[in-house]
């Protein structure tokens, strides 16, 4: 009975999904439209769209299961998604990048920094990292979304993987942001149903909030062994000060994610989207709320599931999820909660994945297309319009389903470790490459083309290197550190045959996240080749930064 | 004992 409901929904759900696909299309004209809606998407959209498409299915799934082992820790993320991904992103970054996008009529990302540093250089290389690491951040979510329709519809993993590859491409292509915004604000809106569900039914079962806590709480005392060695102290404390824990809490989680947030370019383009700061402003409310809603609960429940699991079977949650800790919340879906919600929480899943790819391809499309192609190389701007935009979206997909296939295909569980990791790889990526520059070209005068230049280059290289030898979670799926020196980071040393982190008072360098060191060098680059190199001309500074706004009508269109 | 978190400080998002 459930399936035939299943099917009906499904149906019903990619019905209108087309449907906005189809609107969006129509409604792009040019290639104002296509990579930034004209700047004229409603505040609501636009408040969705960056929710949805910063809440993939890892936030609900992963996050949510990894708050059944870490517990109630995790909702410092929550806090810094808010303030920093909302409230600072869209009040101070957003305001200054929207106004600066028109003066430069920006399109994209890469174009903003392009033409605020007055390089193509710059433009090129943005849109380059952005191409090659962006489709293995959206392999990761991809290749998640194919298993759980595999498993829940019993078709084949390649099956899934190509059908939900080939739907999103569809109105990626055509509708361009348009088509990706109206069914990313749909899909955020049956989200925020979902979870808010998820929510009421899990504390109204175990006896509100105060009582569900005290529950967990009581816990305290049944944390396995090996995990509190690592410094678990219970699902409602902290890890100790420290700890192996508390550093993959800490650093890893809550700031890598947290900060990192602020240099996405699939999120930053949404500033662009609006006509007015006024948009920004009741955007805000809209994505706090999403936001709080998202990882707040997923965080909550999936700590509470310690309490359920334990109720109904004597273990906790990553027991009774034999390690597994993706399958903790979907196991918690399914012996704790009444079958229909099972569907609900089905579409939740799928929109999640789905608002998050869409926008990745898009964002991977504008990047080779326009960014590369088109204005870096100065290539095919004959052809005008979207052409090359639309045929980049088509190679960024065809790339990620690549990955996302071949590398399970070719390297098995490596594989699937190297697409686990693409999460954090880029969103760390993002923030050492792109932040300096980003807060330089909103806010300084004073950073040169130079600077920028050499921030951004030693971001990435000190971000990837640290990736690459010292991340302990990242150099273990990466592989290189243990093929070059036998060891999976630099930071492990094998004593007596067991292996011992190195560390300097409580820093425990193989935890420390790749942010910590990339950030503060491409900063310090940034700053110190500014100090030395020409500055820009006054004219230009003024055309980007305006001798102060101005009031106008019109907004224009390429 | 906060909302029943012995934490509260990140509850208190």
């Amino acid at each position: 009975m459930i399936s035939m409901w299943t099917t009906i929904a499904v149906v019903i759900y990619m019905g209108v999904i087309a449907y906005l696909g189809y609107r969006g299309f129509r409604a792009t004209r040019n290639a104002t439209d296509f990579m930034i809606g004209g700047r004229r998407i409603h505040p609501y959209v636009m408040a969705m769209s960056y929710g949805a498409t910063f809440i993939s299915t890892s936030a609900i799934i992963g996050f949510g299961g990894a708050a059944g082992v870490f517990g109630m820790g995790l909702l410092w993320l929550t806090f810094l998604n808010i303030f920093i991904g909302i409230f600072i992103a869209f009040v101070l970054f957003g305001a200054r990048t929207r106004v600066m996008g028109l003066r430069l009529d920006a399109h994209t990302f890469p174009e903003l920094l392009g033409r605020r540093y007055r390089s193509r250089f710059i433009q090129g290389a943005a849109a380059l990292i952005i191409f090659l690491f962006m489709p293995l951040y959206a392999s990761a979510v991809l290749m998640g979304a194919a298993k759980y329709l595999a498993q829940q519809f019993g078709m084949h993993y390649e099956t899934a993987l190509f059908t939900f590859s080939v739907i999103i491409a569809l109105y990626v292509v055509m509708g361009g942001i348009k088509g990706v915004m109206y069914t990313d604000a749909l899909q955020a809106t049956i989200m925020i149903a979902g979870m808010t569900v998820l929510l009421i039914m899990t504390y109204s079962s175990m006896g509100g909030v105060v009582a569900a806590h005290e529950k967990l709480t009581a816990l305290a005392s049944h944390v396995p062994a090996k995990l509190v060695h690592g410094g678990h102290r219970g699902w409602t404390s902290m890890p100790a000060f420290g700890s192996p824990l508390w550093w993959i809490l800490v650093s890893t989680i809550i700031m890598g994610v947290g900060i990192g947030v602020l240099a996405q370019p699939q999120l930053a383009v949404r500033y662009m989207t609006v006509k007015s700061g006024r948009e920004l402003n009741r955007a805000v409310p809209i994505g706090g709320v999403f936001i709080l809603m998202m990882t707040g609960v997923a965080f909550i429940v999936g700590s509470l599931t310690n309490v359920f699991f334990f109720e109904h079977g004597g273990k906790v949650a990553i027991a009774a999820a034999r390690g597994d800790v993706e399958k903790i919340i979907p196991m918690y879906i399914q012996q704790a909660l009444p079958p229909w919600f099972s569907l609900l929480f089905m579409l939740t899943l799928l929109s999640a994945a789905m608002s998050t790819l869409s926008s990745q391809f898009h964002v991977i499309g504008t990047s080779l297309g326009r960014d590369f192609y088109e204005q870096a190389l100065r290539r095919g701007r004959t052809v005008g319009g979207v052409l090359a935009t639309r045929i980049g979206v088509i190679v960024g997909i065809v790339f990620a389903v690549y990955l996302g296939y071949l590398l399970e295909e070719k390297f098995g569980k490596t594989g699937t470790a190297i697409v686990a990791r693409g999460t954090a790889i880029f969103f760390g990526l993002c923030a050492c490459a792109f932040l300096p520059m980003y807060v330089g070209a909103l806010w300084s005068r004073g950073i040169t083309f130079a600077g920028a230049v050499w921030g951004m280059l030693t971001g990435a290289a000190s971000s990837l290197l640290w990736m690459l030898f010292v991340h302990e979670k990242a150099s273990t799926a990466l592989l290189l550190c243990h093929k070059l020196f036998g060891v999976r980071s630099l930071a492990v040393r094998m004593v007596e045959g067991k292996e011992v982190f190195l560390k300097t008072g409580p820093i425990i360098w193989a935890f420390v996240d790749p942010l910590f060191v990339g950030l503060p060098v491409a900063i310090l680059v940034t700053v110190v080749v500014s100090m030395f190199t020409r500055k820009f001309s006054k004219q230009h500074l003024e055309m980007c930064f305006g001798p102060g706004p101005v009031p106008a009508t019109a907004n224009k269109e390429e | 004992m906060y909302f029943g978190i012995p934490v509260a400080a990140a509850f208190l998002c």
